[in-house]
């Protein structure tokens, strides 16, 4: 079983965010982290490879500053990584993010595709399913569960009132959801094995995606006001709550 | 008789000179049995325990000779005191008795005969008598003991000989009527049992019973190094070789040595032999597991069994390794004659790593058993490992200054750098400690927001601030923790002392990484923050945590970080000394105060923090655990991150004991302490509130 | 200006609410750009949905002839096909598993970019579409110059528009694309009987020490039931052995970041709040007004949670 995974690197989900002069999301000082999701998707396709042999291979659309999370999918068990170094990758859309990917992950070979369904910066999701489209293979969005039966998987998919079963044909790409594994930890021994299996770097303009252009622009961005606190609904409790109701639905708008 | 008091010695003996070669023999049996210890403990890794000789013996004299560790334990203590007492004076009149017989030394005459060589040793061989009746009857009836029969053997062994001897010391009286008798009162008692028999019946008795008294002495000789006694030999060895680090120091790990392939503990001679010293010098006196927090409130660790469990395993394990390890260095002094030969010195080829040893080592499948299974797994359970609060309870107990934590902390770094097997919450903290620099993982950039308000400088404001304040994790971002760090800032404005902070640049100290095993994510935050600390030229810290204080004052240095570090309560308490802080503003009443392990026992800091409770108006009750014998809050090494599932919960029980002192308020000067027991005064349903020493002293307590 | 069009979901006999929403964005754009709005409605009920999206704002009802509930793939290919005979300027989706499915792979079909999630949608020289990317720290508006741009909308983020049941469309029918399928769904596992998954729950209802005993937390499933969410717990609750540990949130339980987080009868310690800091909006119930709760919640209630609760949980019942 040959598996590409998708690996992002992202700012850290904790991070306080903060923009610079041109509007960009500042990433000099922050922490970078492998994007939760392709950590998901990772730890399966390396518990899939110790189950049932083979190799996995992580794919990353970067600089090589983002060789610190391909760095951490490899203590993660993965065998070998590639990297389409790219200094603009951050100024690329999602859109030509997949067709770098799909043109690169086309050349190896791969029984499965698998990547985060959404990333934890820009949640543009949807490189994966453009992926399966470029690359003409069926998707499993969202996947909480995947397993291998023969020459086809199984996956069990998130949908919005349950999860639904679905058996795919190999090749196949699988985006991966929360819940599909837990992440390992790696151990000290394992990174220092990772640091022996570098990362092979393919210069982004070797690549024929890379003269797609882009066709989105961002306007303006501005930072949310965080969580303030404190803030107590006056009143007796039928009084209190009701209102809590009303504000749930029309300000936070979450119900 | 004539008018020397004296006695004959050796009397009604013939062919008493076979003493010597049996002694001799027994001797070399015991000698033997301790080459056999010796080569176990031989097989750990190097470390020396012979530096300060000077400071060493002072150690040895006090706690070994003068038993001063032995004595702070009142009852088994003090009787292991006398036996020892008594033992000594008996072995200084066989010495005697051997003197005349064979040097031919007058000494067994005069006031020293009456005096000493009858009246104290027949007093002290009494008092030996019934300390050991004593002992075996506590070892019976005391189910808690944990006796093995090897106990009851050496304590029926001495016994015996004190009671042939005073059997014999009777017979010799009645044989030869003694005038000086009145001076033995025990052998004149024995005596008198012998009033009625005729001379060759006592002579006959006398000699038979001599040589088997000698029999039992001997046996007792080669007996020696065998058995628990041995600990004559290794708890002064022990004393010796004990500790002179500062407390709480862990081994240092080089993560920078490229060449450095493993860290910890994951095999049994991979601990120092030091370590597996202790495991011989262990004689199972329980002091440690009765003043273990983990032990008392029902988790699985004993401190004495995790002791002697690494001692069976050296017993199994230790032949083997010896073995391999002679053969490999056979091997490697082949290699270097050869090289020697062919002038080839460049070219010799590496010594087999340890592990390839192993692998390679042919050996009986029962010994590869032994070989193979895992130190944690198969002799540590991991439950035992992680239920170690590093409270150092149990290493400040020991009178054979047995390193109990250290194991522990080198067992967890190979178990989380090597394994990566560790409690699965804990790995949340780790990965917020590598991304965030803290526990929670909070975003790092909302680190001083603390502080908003309060109008502290940061370091790079206020660059010529005299004192670097390091509020810490829990005084930085938890909400109970912030009102401390509020407190202590208005105390410090007040007091006039001038201190900035790092603000955002500050990352955890480290500490529970360390002790959790993760020795990697703690170097990775200790050389941030020592670079950090050293580009702003900062020499003083304040530390309102215990663990900053253990880690900055104590972990630091290690890595080159070498600073002036004072805790809150000890510059507390010098403020208020010098006049700089008002005294009482109000009474508070009885305030219990609950010592910090890692301010306590780690760092000897036990009369600055209620003297700061005392300065704030409240009268200090005390805990029966209270300063060294303190019990934990149930949050060191790495505990207050992880799940406390076994047993009662550690917070609980002390809050139980506060509550049992009636206490007004309970006074802590850790954070961890703050937050475990005003949780366990919730779960207590009590409303004893819970307060830092510093918010006493700024008034903030109502 | 091109036709902005609206993709429905009509499997159900009743339509969600987040169609109306869509209908309602796209017809302030085809005001803007007297351009008109089209609905293409699929599924078992589709027929019987024209009336309801014309009073919604559609001039144009697309009927397919699909199955009964079409797979993604096969909607987003029928919406390619249709899309590139008549070149729409904006496709909306409503955002959900189906349509993050479906989008990526319409918007790869007609090369066309996608804005995924988004909670606006602005009309003026282009169209401008406002996401919350960066775990919605940051609000981001962006436009694409492309012929087409498809977008999947958040629910509950637009205004609902009013109703004009005087409206009427035009409606005409269109045929479906083959499914022609190579993921084969085996089964489908509703989670309406079964309470959702803690980590992967939308709303979760929390208790804590408050809750005094393992009936309290009888008082929080039933909230939790009326709103779908999952039940959490802080770590005292689960040490009483109130609850069972798998439903602990906080430094040694799970993390959780819902979009609504009912925290009731907790104290906020930063060991729980570690585990629930990410949730987007926080409410809190405590009867004491100095817990620590207050300082990490959007909304506070001061009241005693056996009181305030059930009161919720019958407002909860009532709007649905």
């Amino acid at each position: 079983m040959n598996i590409v995974v998708c690996v992002k690197q992202v700012v850290d989900t904790e991070a306080v965010i903060a923009l610079d002069g041109a509007g960009e999301v500042e990433l000099m000082g922050q922490t970078m982290v492998i994007d939760p999701y392709s950590e998901f998707a990772v730890e399966r396709a390396v518990q899939l490879k110790e189950e049932l042999g083979g190799t996995v291979t992580l794919l990353t659309l970067g600089s090589q500053d983002c060789l610190a999370a391909v760095r951490h999918g490899l203590a993660m068990g993965a065998d070998a990584a590639v990297l389409i170094e790219d200094e603009q990758w951050t100024a690329r859309d999602a859109a030509q993010a997949a067709a770098l990917l799909a043109e690169a992950a086309s050349t190896m070979g791969a029984d499965l595709v698998m990547g985060g369904w959404k990333s934890g910066d820009t949640a543009a999701a949807q490189v994966m399913g453009r992926m399966a489209a470029i690359m003409r293979l069926p998707l499993a969005n969202m996947a909480t569960g995947l397993s291998v039966e023969g020459g086809t998987i199984v996956a069990e998919c998130e949908v919005d009132d349950g999860v639904e079963t679905a058996r795919l044909p190999l090749p196949a790409v699988v985006a991966a959801q929360q819940g599909l594994a837990e992440p390992r930890y790696p151990s000290v021994r394992d990174v220092m094995r990772a640091r022996r299996r570098g990362a092979e770097v393919r210069p982004v303009a070797d690549f024929a995606a890379a003269s797609k252009p882009t066709t989105v622009t961002v306007v303006s961005r501005e930072l949310k006001s965080g969580r303030c606190g404190g803030r107590i609904v006056a009143g007796e409790a039928p009084v209190a709550v009701a209102e809590t109701v009303r504000l749930l639905a029309e300000e936070a708008k979450v119900l | 008789m004539g008018e020397v008091p004296a006695r004959e010695v050796l009397w009604n003996i013939t062919g008493h000179w076979l003493i010597y070669p049996c002694f001799v023999a027994a001797l070399a049996v015991a000698v033997v049995f301790f080459v056999r210890r010796w080569r176990l403990w031989k097989i750990g890794e190097p470390e020396n325990r012979s530096d300060r000789r000077a400071e060493r013996l002072r150690g040895a004299v006090r706690d070994a000779l003068l038993q001063v560790k032995v004595a702070e334990r009142r009852g088994p203590g003090l009787v292991h005191v006398a036996m020892y007492v008594a033992m000594i004076i008996l072995l200084i009149a066989t010495a005697t008795v051997a003197a005349q017989a064979d040097l031919g030394l007058p000494l067994v005459q005069g006031d020293f005969y009456l005096y000493f060589l009858s009246l104290t040793v027949d007093l002290a061989g009494a008092a030996f008598c019934i300390a050991m009746v004593a002992c075996i009857v506590r070892r019976i009836a005391n189910r808690a003991l944990d006796t093995k029969p090897g106990d009851i053997v050496v304590l029926g062994l001495l016994l015996a000989i004190g009671v042939t001897g005073f059997v014999l010391e009777g017979l010799r009286i009645a044989g030869t009527g003694d005038p000086w008798s009145a001076w033995s009162p025990v052998g004149s008692l024995f005596a008198g049992l012998f009033a009625s028999w005729d001379q060759g019946q006592i002579e006959l008795a006398h000699r038979v019973l001599w040589w088997f008294h000698m029999a039992l002495a001997f046996g007792l000789i080669a007996y020696w190094t065998y058995s628990k006694l041995v600990h004559v030999l290794l708890v002064p060895a022990g004393v010796y070789w004990r500790d002179l680090k500062p407390k709480g120091e862990l081994p240092f790990i080089d993560m920078e040595d490229e060449g450095l392939l493993s860290f910890g503990c994951g095999r049994l001679e991979e601990l120092t032999w030091k370590d597996l010293f202790d495991t011989q010098a262990c004689v199972r006196c329980n002091r440690c597991q009765d003043l273990c927090p983990a032990f008392a409130t029902g988790k699985p660790l004993s401190p004495k069994s995790f002791i002697q469990d690494l001692g069976a395993e050296l017993e199994q394990r230790g032949p083997i390794i010896y073995r391999l390890q002679k053969e490999a260095a056979a091997q490697e002094r082949n290699a270097a004659d050869a090289a020697e030969s062919e002038k080839a010195s460049k070219a010799v080829p590496a010594l087999p790593k340890a592990e390839a040893l192993l692998e390679n080592a042919d050996l009986t499948d029962a010994e590869r058993a032994i070989i193979d299974r895992p130190l944690v797994g198969a002799v540590i359970a991991p439950e035992t490992l992680w239920a170690c609060t590093t409270c150092g309870a149990c290493m400040e107990a020991c009178p054979a200054f047995v390193e109990h934590v250290p194991k522990v902390v080198k067992m967890r770094t190979y178990q989380v750098s090597m394994e990566s097997a560790f409690p699965p919450e804990a790995q949340a903290t780790f990965r917020n400690l590598e991304n965030n620099g803290n526990p929670w993982g909070l975003g790092w950039q909302t680190r001083s927001k603390w502080a908003e308000g309060l109008d502290v400088p940061t370091i790079a404001e206020a660059p010529d601030a005299e004192y670097l304040y390091w509020p810490g994790c829990s005084g930085a971002f938890d909400a109970r923790n912030r009102k401390v760090s509020a407190a202590l800032v208005s105390l410090l404005a007040e007091a006039g002392v001038s201190f900035a902070i790092l603000g955002n640049e500050e990352k955890c100290c480290g500490d529970a990484a360390r002790r959790m095993g993760n020795e990697f994510v703690y170097f990775m935050l200790a050389s941030e923050n020592i670079a950090t600390l050293q580009a702003y030229g900062v020499k003083k810290i304040i530390v309102q945590c215990p663990h900053c204080y253990q880690a900055l004052a104590r972990d630091y240095p290690q890595l080159g970080g070498h600073f002036e570090v004072i805790h809150h309560s000890e510059l507390l308490a010098r403020l208020v000394r010098e006049g700089r802080l008002p005294r009482a503003r109000e009474e508070l009443g009885r305030v219990c105060f609950h010592d910090s392990c890692y301010l306590g026992r780690y760092q000897d800091v036990y009369e600055a923090p209620r003297a700061v409770v005392r300065a704030a108006g409240g009268s200090v009750v005390e805990m029966g655990r209270n300063r060294r014998a303190s019990f934990c809050c149930g949050a060191g090494g790495g505990r207050m991150w992880l799940e406390e599932s076994a047993g009662a919960r550690i917070n609980e029980a002390r809050c139980a004991q506060a509550l049992d002192t009636d206490p007004d308020l309970l006074a802590t000067s850790c954070p961890f302490c703050l937050t475990m027991l005003a949780d366990g005064m919730v779960s207590a349903d009590s409303d004893v509130p819970v307060r830092d020493i510093a918010e006493l002293l700024a008034g903030a307590e109502k | 200006m091109a036709d902005m069009w609206v993709g429905v979901n009509g499997a159900d006999e009743a339509l969600r609410q987040v169609n109306a929403e869509m209908l309602g964005g796209a017809r302030a754009l085809a005001d803007q750009a007297a351009a008109q709005v089209v609905a293409i409605v699929w599924g078992a009920s589709a027929a019987g949905h024209a009336k309801a999206l014309a009073s919604w704002g559609a001039d144009r009802v697309v009927i397919v002839e699909s199955e009964a509930a079409p797979a993604p793939e096969a909607v987003a290919r029928t919406l390619a096909r249709l899309a590139a005979e008549s070149a729409p300027a904006v496709v909306l989706l409503a955002d959900g598993a189906e349509s993050r499915v479906a989008a990526p792979l319409l918007a790869e079909a007609l090369d066309a970019p996608l804005f995924s999630d988004v909670v606006d949608i602005e009309a003026g020289d282009e169209v401008f579409f406002t996401r919350l990317p960066y775990t919605a720290k940051v609000i981001e508006r962006a436009t694409a110059a492309a012929p087409t741009v498809v977008a999947t909308v958040r629910p509950k983020a637009l205004p609902v528009p009013e109703v004009d049941a005087s409206r009427t469309a035009e409606v005409i029918a269109a045929p479906a694309d083959a499914a022609d399928l190579a993921r084969i769904v085996q089964s489908v596992a509703r989670a309406a009987s079964e309470r959702v998954d803690l980590a992967e729950a939308d709303i979760v209802v929390a208790g804590g020490r408050g809750c005094k005993g393992p009936e309290g937390f009888a008082v929080i499933e039933s909230l939790a039931d009326a709103l779908g969410a999952a039940v959490g717990a802080s770590r005292p609750a689960v040490d009483e052995g109130w609850i069972d540990i798998q439903y602990q949130v906080g430094q040694t339980g799970k993390t959780v970041a819902p979009s609504l987080y009912i925290a009731c009868g907790i104290s906020g310690s930063i060991q729980h709040m570690a585990g629930m800091g990410a949730s987007k909006c926080v409410v809190a119930i405590n009867k004491d007004p100095e817990a620590e709760i207050f300082a990490g919640a959007d909304y506070g209630i001061v009241a005693d949670l056996f009181e305030a609760v059930p009161l919720l949980g019958a407002a909860v019942r009532e709007r649905k």
